[in-house]
């Protein structure tokens, strides 16, 4: 009766400190995939932040980029004026974000793993003016950058979506 | 004849192996359940040191990317200096570099790599060039578009 005792006490306590175990276990994990999508989006943001600014800020290196190869541009850039943009510029932009996504993406630090972009350039009315449409595939962690400038003596909306696929 | 004595102490002899053999069990499995904790415990520590240690190091060549890419949009002449922390986290020795390619993918990073892992963050022109030092402080300057560390 009393080794019946003993591992009946023995199994309930072995029980009780697997489930112990387990909890703080679980939890450790859980926090840490939190931790780790809420780095990634941080960095997500920061990506199509900066990327933006680039586009807005600078007017490139050299600044006549849109007559050269790819591979001799230094740095991409669209800014006509502060706050302006040179529409010949973000054209040819919008075409490599489009088709030829390594010169858009090493240039503007979007050339990550796992990394994905889209970019457009829509008017006030929400009507795409230049590029693709901005979205991101759902189920995706996504950052969205936006920024306003003129074109063409119009307020238009730059729109930079980035997405890690899992 | 021999008298019939029955020997009180003897129930009391059974009780005291059965005992030292509950004891025994209950240490052993005890030593068990010690051990496998310590063990998943070191893992876990383990784990979270290498965490701490990609999130400075990440950090860091975030702190030295934005900068650089802040000061080469704000045009020639702009200028920024940056701290660099000695080590990471738990005293873990790393190294800091600008790497430029002319071809490939991320033709400007700042890199940061440790014993255990790496990390970059992209700079926004590949004219840049310079040396970072752990523990130093780097002045960053804009020169016509080009990035210098010093």
């Amino acid at each position: 009766m009393r080794g019946q005792t003993f591992a009946v006490d023995l199994a309930l306590a072995l029980l009780l400190l697997t489930f112990l175990v387990i909890l703080p276990t679980s939890l450790a994990e859980q926090i840490e995939r939190t931790v780790g999508v809420r780095e990634d989006t941080v960095e997500l943001q920061t990506a199509a932040n900066t990327a933006l600014d680039a586009l807005l800020y600078s007017p490139g290196d050299p600044s006549n980029w849109t007559s050269l190869n790819c591979s001799s541009v230094s740095a991409l850039g669209a800014q006509r004026r502060r706050g302006e943009l040179d529409a010949s510029k973000l054209a040819r932009l919008a075409d490599y974000a489009a088709n030829d996504s390594g010169c858009f993406t090493n240039r503007l630090g979007l050339e990550r793993p796992n990394f994905n972009e889209s970019f457009g350039v829509y008017a006030l009315n929400g009507s795409l003016v230049l590029g693709s449409n901005a979205t991101a595939p759902t189920a995706n962690e996504s950052a969205v950058g936006e920024r306003n400038a003129i074109l063409n003596n119009q307020l238009v909306r730059l729109k930079l979506v980035v997405w890690i696929t899992q | 004849m021999t008298p019939l004595i029955r020997r009180p102490s003897a129930p009391a002899t059974g009780g005291r192996g059965q005992l030292s053999m509950d004891f025994l069990i209950t240490i052993v499995v005890a030593l068990v359940i010690f051990l496998f904790l310590m063990q998943a415990f070191e893992t876990r520590q383990a784990g979270v040191r290498e965490a701490q240690n990609r999130l400075d190091a990440t950090h860091t060549a975030e702190l030295v990317a934005d900068s650089a890419n802040a000061v080469l949009l704000a045009g020639s002449g702009a200028g920024a200096l940056v701290a660099l922390p000695s080590a990471l986290q738990s005293n873990e020795p790393y190294t800091a570099n600008v790497t430029v390619n002319a071809t490939g993918p991320d033709v400007a990073r700042i890199d940061v790599a440790w014993s255990n892992g790496f990390v970059s963050r992209p700079l926004l022109t590949t004219r840049a060039s310079g040396n970072l030092t752990p523990g130093g402080t780097v002045n960053i300057t804009n020169t016509n578009g080009s990035l210098t560390f010093a």
